[in-house]
């Protein structure tokens, strides 16, 4: 598991809960590199390439290993949903970059579409848990792993802004 | 298929009976496991299973150091359909997630 990201950013959380939403305070490189994001992972998740590009596939893990037959069964089920999920939540992250104030639905998407990217470039770096910028030689390793590292800072200070979610019922099967 | 005996004065009843090669425990309970992987971040995946399970922070955080640690945990039991629903949710929050049966 990753540990928790270096602080590549202010100190200050950017993500403040503000009544029944979320102010949020980022600089604009940071937002212009959010939307830069959201339009990659879009091309990612829908381009021609995304059935054979095992950063996609991580997305979509085998939920039986050993029933080839009963996995096929559950990604026919599950796989379009979860795909118009994430696409939904890019939408949101694509739609609010310049946001100043976001709802808690909206920075519960960004929190999903950034974890999706953090997923994509993370196997695309094949990033271990103590990797560190000082091990990369190579130039274009090195900008994705500074993005990389970036999201975790974003996802680590939204969680923290989330914080514990309230008591829910048990999940059911409805979707 | 095997029938069961015929008794003179009514008429057959079929029975299927396990054929020995396909053993069908319908009791077994279902369980879902979450693997450790380089790129989740400790706190998100903590936040996740309170999320989706509604788990207390201290579970939730024991099932997450079971994860890192171990390098799985078992985070659910329970019927087949429901684990599909589990394993799926876990999959949109970008867990790797898998279901057997126990």
């Amino acid at each position: 598991m990753g540990h928790d990201a270096a602080g590549l950013m202010r100190e200050d959380n950017p993500f403040r809960r503000d009544g029944d939403g979320f102010a949020v305070d980022l600089q604009p490189q940071v937002r212009t590199l959010l939307a830069s994001i959201a339009t990659q992972m879009r091309e990612v998740l829908t381009g021609t390439a995304a059935a054979d590009d095992p950063a996609v596939a991580r997305l979509y893990p085998t939920a039986y290993p050993d029933d080839p037959m009963r996995n096929l069964e559950f990604e026919q089920a599950a796989g379009d949903g979860l795909q118009r999920d994430r696409l939904a939540a890019l939408d949101v992250l694509a739609a609010t970059t310049d946001a100043r104030r976001l709802a808690e639905e909206q920075l519960l998407a960004w929190m999903r579409a950034i974890n999706d990217a953090r997923l994509v470039l993370g196997v695309r770096l094949d990033v271990t848990e103590d990797m560190r910028f000082e091990d990369l030689e190579d130039e274009t390793a090195r900008t994705s792993f500074s993005t990389y590292a970036l999201l975790s800072t974003l996802l680590e200070a939204i969680v923290e802004a989330l914080g514990d979610p309230g008591p829910v019922a048990r999940v059911t099967d409805a979707d | 298929m095997m029938s069961t005996p015929t008794r003179a004065s009514t008429a057959p009843i079929e029975v299927e009976r396990p054929t020995g090669d396909v053993e069908v425990i319908p009791d077994r309970p279902w369980i879902v496991i979450v693997w450790n992987d380089p790129i989740n971040l400790m706190s998100y995946v903590t936040w996740v299973f309170q999320k989706l399970f509604g788990y207390p922070r201290a579970k939730a955080e024991q099932l997450m150091m079971d994860v890192h640690t171990k390098g799985k945990a078992v985070v659910a039991t329970d019927t087949r359909e429901r684990c599909e629903g589990h394993v799926a949710r876990l999959h949109a929050y970008g867990l790797w997630a898998t279901m057997q049966q126990d």
